[in-house]
């Protein structure tokens, strides 16, 4: 994890990436900080972002004003609850869909009731709720904050005026999305396994932050689609987005084929902008060969969060670590963070300079 | 670990009986949280899978009672154990580490899951396992989703023969009731309700 907070009037990005799992920490200049999506390592108690903003002095209780979930995925959203439990007066934004949907909530539910050990991303929204719940009591204030297409989720005004804007779900896809939760309804009768993966890929949201000069564009894990009311397409039909070109880019979904359009660069997107893949470990494995070569033609700036992979679980016990090995079992986790960290001044244009953790590596 | 804490984590621990639910003792709450139609597990207990011994999938071959012809390749006949009656299951499993499981996908040979350390220790890792590995009755519950419990250990046999062994167990759930969807959508709405 690299050290060393930013100054007051510089802007920062860090993008995290462990090989399964994302979280950004975004400084918008004057103290105020935003995190967006969260992940955890699995020996770790406390999720990265909280971690990073504690090592480098940040008062999360103070200083954390806005918390994004851009999706339920476990990848996404693990630890999430405990950043917003400590985040207290931070804004929490989520999909509007989920909170629209009985079907989703009853998917919570019903997650809850497996009763396994290992819960899903879906129950951590659970816990998010009840957290919110709790300070609803002590403020009058509404704990959520609906993201959905056009929405601004955050504006400071000040010396550096910072602003947060969602560019998705778009509307035909926040419609989409509550048919798709009555597939995570199980039938009577059916095995109780987990709660179905139904992609919220195509509803996650992408948000637009401008800081002073400064623009940014976090693609989340939305993803393509033909249709043009849908995913990007949507977004570049969009007349209402932001004018502005974004100088740093969050490669939506870990450098998939399926999350890249080659509009984005051309419309979205400075020339040369500085760009962060969070690599995803887990079959089938991302970013794939073919498009770590696009992305090394799009922009010479490009970057990986960690290029170490995952690792052999080191387990205590000798003989069980012996057995797995002579068995020929594959018992893998990640160890390490990985941080790709952007830096600029507020006010200054083409300002921008990236430091990388020892396991980050230029694409 | 204490001996106490390690009775607890080994599911094999109650005796040298062939008859055990399919849910380790370490759970108590979930094996409760059964339903009255999940009828005791008789199957044997476990095969063994030893890289210097019978392979796990041609031991299996060799076990099912319905097989008749017990012939074999002649290279392999030192290693080879006919049984001329019902075996008498007399084992002694002692797990040295176990994990819940949750498949994420499937291939022809082998599943990918997120195995979480039932002790504490490693927290969530991701594995790959040989479908060789699975008991055949088990194959078909092989599935994204599927949750199972997976133990490293050994196996010692009525001889005292000590071998390491692995054992999966998939999970057999009471299926989801009527009334259990009916008692989550209602905590969905209370749900909703903190945030209205």
């Amino acid at each position: 994890m690299l050290i060393g907070g930013p100054r007051v009037d510089e802007i920062e990005v860090s993008v995290f990436g462990p090989g399964y799992g994302e979280s950004i920490v975004i400084h918008a200049g004057l103290g105020d900080w935003v995190v967006v999506d969260s992940c955890q390592l699995p020996r770790d108690t406390t999720p990265v972002a909280l971690q990073y903003l504690e090592a480098i002095g940040v008062n999360v209780e103070t200083q954390l004003k806005l918390v994004v979930a851009t999706h339920w995925h476990d990848d996404h959203i693990r630890g999430l609850a405990a950043i917003v439990e400590r985040a207290q007066q931070a804004r929490f934004v989520a999909s509007m869909a989920m909170a629209n949907s009985i079907d989703f909530l009853t998917a919570v539910s019903l997650d809850e009731r497996r009763l396994l050990a290992q819960n899903s991303g879906v129950t951590e929204f659970a816990k998010i709720i009840r957290v919110l719940k709790a300070r609803r009591q002590a403020s009058a204030t509404y704990p959520i904050e609906w993201a959905l297409v056009d929405r601004t989720i955050w504006n400071r005004p000040g010396s550096i005026n910072a602003t947060a804007q969602c560019l998705s779900p778009s509307d035909a896809d926040f419609h989409l999305l509550l048919t798709r939760f009555q597939n995570l309804m199980p039938k009577p009768g059916t095995d109780v396994t987990s709660v179905p993966d139904e992609s919220p890929n195509l509803s996650a949201v992408v948000v637009w932050m401008c800081c002073g000069q400064q623009e940014m564009l976090l693609g989340s894990d939305l993803e393509n689609n033909a249709n043009p009311h849908r995913g990007w397409s949507a977004i570049l039909a969009n007349v209402n987005r932001p004018t502005g070109r974004a100088s740093v880019y969050k490669v939506p979904h870990h450098g998939s084929a399926t999350a890249h359009e080659p509009q984005v660069w051309q419309q979205l997107l400075t020339t040369n902008p500085f760009a962060a893949v969070t690599p995803f470990n887990h079959p089938p494995k991302l970013p794939q060969p073919a498009m770590i070569q696009t992305l090394r033609g799009l922009t010479a700036n490009a970057f990986l969060t960690n290029v170490a992979g995952d690792e052999p679980t080191k387990f205590s016990d000798r003989t069980a670590t012996k057995t797995i090995r002579d068995f020929k079992y594959s018992i893998r986790q990640p160890r390490h963070y990985g941080q790709v960290r952007f830096r600029a001044d507020a006010m200054r244009p083409n300002s921008w300079s990236f430091e990388l953790s020892p396991v980050a590596q230029r694409l | 670990m204490t001996e106490a804490a390690e009775k607890r984590n080994d599911p094999y621990q109650v005796g040298d009986s062939d008859t055990y639910r399919n849910v380790p003792p370490s759970e108590p709450d979930k094996a409760d949280n059964m339903a009255a139609d999940d009828t005791i597990d008789t199957r044997p207990p476990f095969i063994t899978r030893s890289p210097s011994v019978i392979p796990a999938k041609r031991l299996q071959n060799y076990s099912d009672e319905s097989a008749t012809d017990y012939s074999m390749p002649e290279e392999e006949h030192p290693k080879l154990v006919i049984w001329t009656k019902k075996p008498v299951f007399r084992t002694n499993f002692r797990s040295l580490q176990g994990w819940e499981g949750l498949v994420k996908s499937v291939d022809e040979q082998r599943f990918f899951a997120t195995v979480y350390d039932l002790t504490g220790e490693t927290g969530a890792s991701e594995a790959e396992i040989p479908l060789d590995d699975v008991q055949s009755y088990d194959l078909e519950l092989v599935r994204p989703g599927a949750v199972f419990y997976w133990y490293i250990g050994y196996h010692e046999d009525v001889n005292g023969t000590r071998r390491r062994a692995s054992d999966i167990r998939f999970r057999r759930l009471p299926r989801w009731r009527a009334r259990d969807i009916v008692a989550a959508q209602d905590e969905a709405h209370k749900l909703r309700a903190l945030l209205e």
